[in-house]
């Protein structure tokens, strides 16, 4: 169980570094390069936790694909400095959002870390759900997910495909538009 | 080790109001690569008859009774849904009607794209009305979303619309974080995503703000609130609406403004109204503020704008503030109001935006309130139409607005809640500013081109070496508005739909309320 | 959990060193920014021209279809698990699915998304 904690710990201490990194870099490079640590870190999270499939295709599509994308992206930004440092003409704005999330970030983690219990039958409610206890201990991971995925989450399963079909429409449509632009 | 759940043979009866728009999706999508461009008319027919037959599934499914949940409780074909469904096919209906005449004017040269991801648009609202699981109801908001972000951005060269596009794909993806965030917090404190467990686990548990799952449940509720009242755009997560309505091809905002508000709306009933029903003290104060300063603040905000279509934005943010009374009241009687409000709504809408995309495709610009001027002796069918919706989205007894409003309103007073009735007529009389206002440009202020001032407009162009463009504007909003034969039925059928509903709107009413679970 | 330690340990070294370097690099290195050693991928040569308008938006259409079929693959790898287990159902379900993903790939290949110019 120590261990456990030890390793969440070292990973949370990661993660938020990162992610820090991500928003305080200047440079696109270094915040797409913290932007990757914290999606490893993500993964080491699920893999603390058991999930051995999320874990891999966090790392196959996150780290891998969508980091791909993020780069490209990042060659096309420039480092004028008028893209560098944008001026902000709603700065109040700025401290108010500041202030707000403060209260809130201090507000939930009070209630949520100092009163908070999970209800028992909650818990053992949770645990008869149908992807807790196909993934019973022994049996592999990825096997329970697989059953949870193409039996009780068979529709959920389904609709995802026509999600991914509007996704590659998207990916069509605005970048053709954009190359079609770049030709004139 | 078993997998619990096996798939019977009629849990795909419930599908019978997807499958016609999914296989029409996928005929679409063939028809556009492997027929010649010419075929290309044949797209938006066949885009209309998917909706027809999803229509039909739902006639089917309201006929016939048994069990509702189908796919492990993933989806539901209740009477909730089922009208919520109506609702939002009527819209995509309509909206499909509108859209070939404006997308040629608007030059968009990827038609197929269009309609495909209309009706991929439309199954994520059906799905959205019809979920039973926290699950399903982030699919369908998704389903719905991703094909909206990318219609906003669609008119070709348009920095409004990548504008509108942008802010859009952010701002929602943004919700989305809080709804997720506050699924899964509920799903912590409940142990399931299952509607009806949810509804079960809170009738047998107590809890406060501070011991128990009181803390994660309260804060899942908050944010879940968060994220749908951004759906709804209720003020303060309204900002996106007019920029984004100002940027999108004018018949995907009609569809957007009604459909999306409809599908959210029938989500907000079925979690707050009903999942959350038993515990309705913890929830009923903020959704109560939320209604409050939504419904004033709307109207205040419409009525500063000049462009006919942020203002009909803004009208939308007052109108679900009337919406969120009806939930606010937290009862059947309430649901009923909501979903007859949001039945005349997407007529009443739709039909407004259809008459600014025809004139739209009149003028280059956005429609502002100038260009309205003597609207009534160059087209007076087409101004009729806009004073009937306009009258109707202003609550005029004998228009279909009217009763959406009287529904909610009678409902909040008689629950209680006198304050909210009081605040709403106050903020409806207030609305008439703004309605009235455009229709007073349409029938009483001479139009620009017709007077002598316009001559010398002209002479001005013409000694100043105008463009032939801007002369050409000038004499073009003075003719008579063409209209395209489809937005022609569509707003046909929208005022007789406005009118019919503002003289009988009993059978509606008894509709809505059956679908509420009442007699 | 214990049958993870040693991917944990590893990947915590790699990651302790890369941290490391970088933080190293980043106290002693000298600096003296300049317009072009800011630029995302400078590489010493004077530019000819800004970089950054008309950049071929292909690479990054291809990269967007890359991950969406990315996705489709992942959701595979617990089927390739499993096949036998889940029977015919589970069959016409990916079956189904992948159609739909294959009629999206068919679209964007006949809609030119793959030719590259």
């Amino acid at each position: 169980m120590s261990a456990n904690i030890l390793a969440f710990s070292a990973v949370a201490a990661l993660a938020i570094a990162s992610g820090i990194g991500v928003i305080a870099f200047r440079n696109a490079i270094y915040s797409a390069l913290s932007l990757i640590v914290n999606l490893l870190s993500l993964a080491l999270f699920y893999l603390i936790l058991n999930g051995m499939f999320i874990a891999a295709a966090q790392v196959l599509i996150y780290a891998g694909a969508i980091m791909v994308l993020f780069l490209f992206v990042v060659t096309m930004l420039s480092s004028d400095k008028a893209e560098l440092q944008t001026s902000d003409r709603i700065s109040w704005q700025r401290l108010v959002g500041v202030i707000a999330g403060i209260i809130f970030a201090a507000a939930a983690s009070f209630l949520l870390l100092v009163h908070a219990q999970i209800a028992p039958d909650a818990a053992a409610q949770g645990s008869n759900n149908l992807f807790t206890q196909i993934s019973a201990p022994g049996s592999g991971n990825t096997e329970a997910f697989g059953m949870a995925l193409f039996h009780g989450f068979l529709f959920p399963f389904e609709v995802t495909s026509a999600i991914i079909v509007a996704a590659i429409l998207g990916a069509v449509v605005l970048g053709r538009r954009s190359r079609a632009k770049s030709e004139d | 080790m078993n997998f619990i759940y096996t798939v019977s043979n009629a849990d795909w009866g419930h599908l019978l109001a997807l499958a016609p728009l999914v296989v029409t999706t996928a005929l679409t999508m063939l028809i556009d690569i492997f027929l010649p461009a010419k075929a290309r008319s044949a797209l938006v027919a066949v885009a209309l008859a998917g909706v027809a037959g999803s229509g039909a599934g739902v006639y089917m499914l309201y006929q016939s009774s048994g069990n509702v949940l189908a796919f492990n409780g993933m989806i539901t074909t209740d009477h909730l849904a089922l009208f919520g469904s109506v609702i939002i096919l009527v819209t995509t209906f309509l909206s499909l009607l509108i859209a070939p005449g404006y997308i040629e004017r608007q030059g968009v040269a990827q038609q197929g794209e269009y309609y495909t991801l209309v009706q991929l648009a439309a199954l994520g609202m059906l799905l959205l009305t019809s979920a039973a699981s926290l699950m399903t109801i982030f699919l369908g908001i998704e389903l719905l979303s991703l094909p909206l972000y990318i219609l906003c951005a669609f008119s070709p060269g348009q920095t409004k619309a990548y504008e509108s596009g942008m802010k859009y794909f952010m701002l929602s993806a943004f919700a989305s974080g809080f709804l997720l965030y506050g699924m899964a917090l509920t799903y912590g404190a409940t142990g399931t995503t299952q509607l009806a467990g949810i509804q079960n686990f809170l009738a047998n548990h107590q809890f406060t703000l501070t011991s128990g799952f009181g803390p994660y449940f309260i804060m899942g509720m908050a944010l879940l609130i968060i994220g749908l009242s951004f759906k709804v755009s209720a003020i303060p997560f309204h900002a996106w609406t007019p920029d984004v309505y100002e940027g999108a091809p004018t018949p995907i905002t009609a569809m957007m403004a009604s459909g999306t508000k409809t599908a959210a709306f029938v989500v907000f009933i079925r979690l707050f109204t009903e999942t959350f029903g038993s515990v309705t003290a913890e929830w009923q104060g903020i959704i109560w503020a939320l209604a409050i300063i939504t419904t004033i603040g709307g109207n205040i905000l419409a009525a500063t704008q000049t462009n006919v279509k942020r203002m009909l934005a803004y009208s939308g943010v007052a109108h679900a503030g009337y919406m969120l009374i009806g939930v606010a009241v937290a009862n059947s009687l309430g649901t009923a109001g909501v979903l007859t409000y949001l039945a005349v709504y997407a007529l009443m809408n739709t039909g407004a935006f259809g008459v600014l995309s025809a004139l739209e495709q009149q003028i280059d610009t956005n429609v502002g309130l100038d260009d309205l001027r003597g609207l009534a002796s160059r087209s007076p069918l087409l101004a009729a139409a806009m004073a009937i919706f306009l009258f109707a989205l202003a609550g005029i007894p004998g228009a279909a607005g009217f009763i959406g409003k009287y529904t909610v309103f009678y409902a909040a007073a008689v629950s209680g809640h006198i304050e909210l009735t009081i605040i709403g007529v106050l903020a409806s009389a207030a609305g008439f500013f703004y309605y009235l206002r455009v229709i007073w440009m349409m029938y009483f202020v001479p139009p620009a081109g017709s007077s002598a001032e316009s001559e010398s407009l002209h002479a001005e162009i013409i000694s100043a070496g105008g463009s032939a463009a801007a002369a050409k504007v000038s004499i073009a909003t003075a003719a008579a508005v063409a209209l395209p034969v489809g937005a022609t039925i569509a707003l046909f059928i929208a005022a007789v739909g406005v009118i019919g509903f503002g003289i009988a709107p009993a059978e509606i009413i008894q509709l809505a309320r059956n679908a509420a679970g009442l007699p | 959990m214990a049958s993870f330690t040693p991917l944990l340990i590893l990947m915590g070294l790699t990651l302790a060193f890369a941290v490391l370097v970088t933080i190293i690099t980043f106290i002693l290195g000298p600096k003296k920014p300049n317009a072009a050693k800011l630029s995302p991928y400078e590489c010493g040569i004077e530019e000819i021209d800004p970089p950054k308008q008309r950049f071929p938006i292909k690479y990054l259409v291809t990269g967007m279809l890359f991950i969406v079929f990315d996705i489709e693959a992942a959701s595979m790898l617990p089927f390739a698990d499993l096949m036998r287990r889940l029977g015919s159902l589970g069959f016409y379900e990916l079956v189904i699915f992948i159609a739909v993903l294959m009629l999206a790939l068919v679209y964007v290949w006949r809609k030119g998304a793959f030719s590259w110019e």
